[in-house]
């Protein structure tokens, strides 16, 4: 359409925010809830932010993770909480013949069974493309934790999908969800 | 080189995959993978799946923003422009459009409007057809959802031919600017056992009328193109005429059915 507002810089990112948002969390809702809050926040500190556009990525993600260690902090002290780790997923039914899906499913249980951070700093880094320095700021860690968190976060992926034996809270019939080659 | 290069660290094997050694640090580490199959076996699974995982991630992005988050957007920049300094616009705009439209008559023939179409296709596959990591956004292993998002791109349902009976199978797809219609394009790639890849370009909004079947060259490119219905269709490879020719056939066939 004609005459549209020009998009502001911070609007086109949204779609990498909500899938890292989605990363960390692993629920929709509070990944979305997470998302609403950082630009936000980003959109308040618009106006003093210094950096090229080049660094409006890793500076949004930073304001993302920012926000969600903050909330993983409220929600420490409550006692009901379930640490992300210790929950395990159902993995959903599964049509027959569909190959490429349960390759798909697989790759996502996989990540799943990753930490968070683990999650976070293979979409940052090798999806994403942030530098090493880059995704150090936004996890607020030395560069030497990204690169072994990575090698970390690599091997486990790899031995998750070459079929390790399957987990408790997994149904039977996992054993043939391993990766083709 | 000169010395001994520093030993192969954990680091510089995460650096490798992640494509970020300067070169000398990458042929060390090459030097070194050829010797230590371990190593060399980790890097391979760690590339396969890093490509796994773009694959994986990428899906996401093409879902909608929700409406409460661009509303964030909406608060922050209001319209510089009224509604009716908009209309105004619009009307000079379209004034302006007659103006043109008159004057430039001959040079906005429809006939220009159709050669447009495999100008746009061979573009779009001279650049795609030479890309070894990322010739497609979405792989056929998602056939399902690549059609599904490229039809609601386009806004119409679309269907992929299948060419295996001339000994091509789909690659994946892609959406692509168009000067046409909603100005999108679908491109699916198809690829042979020899490594030769075709391309299909669909585009919406051929304003001229239905074509016959067209050929047309362009440099060692080579393209079939047809309108129908207001889509454009063409199917471009560096084949020449004759080995295009059944591929072509067969798609017309598959798709004006």
């Amino acid at each position: 359409m004609l005459f549209r507002r020009p998009p502001h810089p911070i609007e086109a990112e949204i779609p990498r925010l909500r899938r890292f948002a989605l990363a960390l969390t692993r629920d929709r809702d509070t990944a979305d809830d997470l998302v609403q809050d950082a630009v936000a926040r980003a959109l308040a500190a618009w106006a003093t932010r210094r950096g090229d556009d080049a660094a409006l990525r890793p500076w949004l993600f930073t304001i993302l993770h920012n926000r969600w260690r903050s909330r993983q902090q409220r929600e420490w002290a409550r006692p009901d909480r379930v640490a992300l780790d210790d929950t395990t997923e159902d993995i959903q039914e599964i049509s027959g013949g569909q190959w490429e899906a349960l390759e798909m499913r697989d790759l996502e249980s996989a990540l799943a069974k990753l930490s968070e951070e683990q999650r976070a700093v293979l979409l940052l880094v090798g999806v994403e493309g942030l530098s090493y320095e880059e995704a150090a700021r936004v996890q607020n860690v030395p560069i030497g934790t990204v690169m072994s968190r990575l090698a970390r976060a690599r091997d486990r992926l790899r031995s998750l999908m070459d079929g390790e034996p399957p987990q408790a809270g997994e149904g039977s019939g996992r054993t043939h969800l391993r990766r083709v080659k | 080189m000169t010395g001994k290069p520093a030993a192969i660290t954990e680091a510089d094997l995460v650096a490798y995959v992640d494509d970020r050694l300067p070169s000398e640090r990458r042929a060390d580490v090459e030097a070194h993978l050829a010797r230590h199959a371990e190593d060399a076996a980790r890097v391979a699974a760690w590339q396969q799946q890093a490509d796994d995982l773009r694959v994986h991630f990428d899906r996401d992005l093409n879902e909608p923003v929700p409406a409460e988050m661009a509303a964030l957007f909406a608060a922050q920049h209001p319209s510089m422009l009224g509604p009716a300094l908009r209309i105004a616009a619009v009307l000079a705009l379209v004034l302006l459009g007659v103006g043109a439209g008159w004057y430039g008559r001959g040079a906005f023939a429809p006939v220009d409007i159709v050669a447009a179409l495999p100008q746009e296709a061979t573009r779009a596959h001279l650049v795609y057809s030479r890309e070894v990591l990322h010739p497609v956004e979405v792989t056929a292993k998602e056939e399902q959802h690549l059609v599904t998002w490229l039809s609601k791109r386009l806004g119409t349902a679309l269907k992929v031919p299948n060419l295996s009976g001339q000994g091509f199978g789909l690659v994946g797809g892609r959406l692509l600017p168009a000067s046409s219609g909603n100005h999108t394009a679908a491109q699916f790639m198809y690829e042979n056992r020899q490594g030769q890849r075709l391309t299909l370009y669909v585009r919406t909004g051929e304003a001229g009328g239905d074509t016959s079947f067209r050929f047309t060259g362009e440099g060692n490119a080579v393209a079939f193109y047809w309108v129908e219905d207001g889509f454009g269709y063409a199917l471009t490879g560096e084949t020449g005429r004759e080995a295009l020719m059944p591929a072509a056939r067969a798609v017309y066939e598959q798709l004006t059915r």
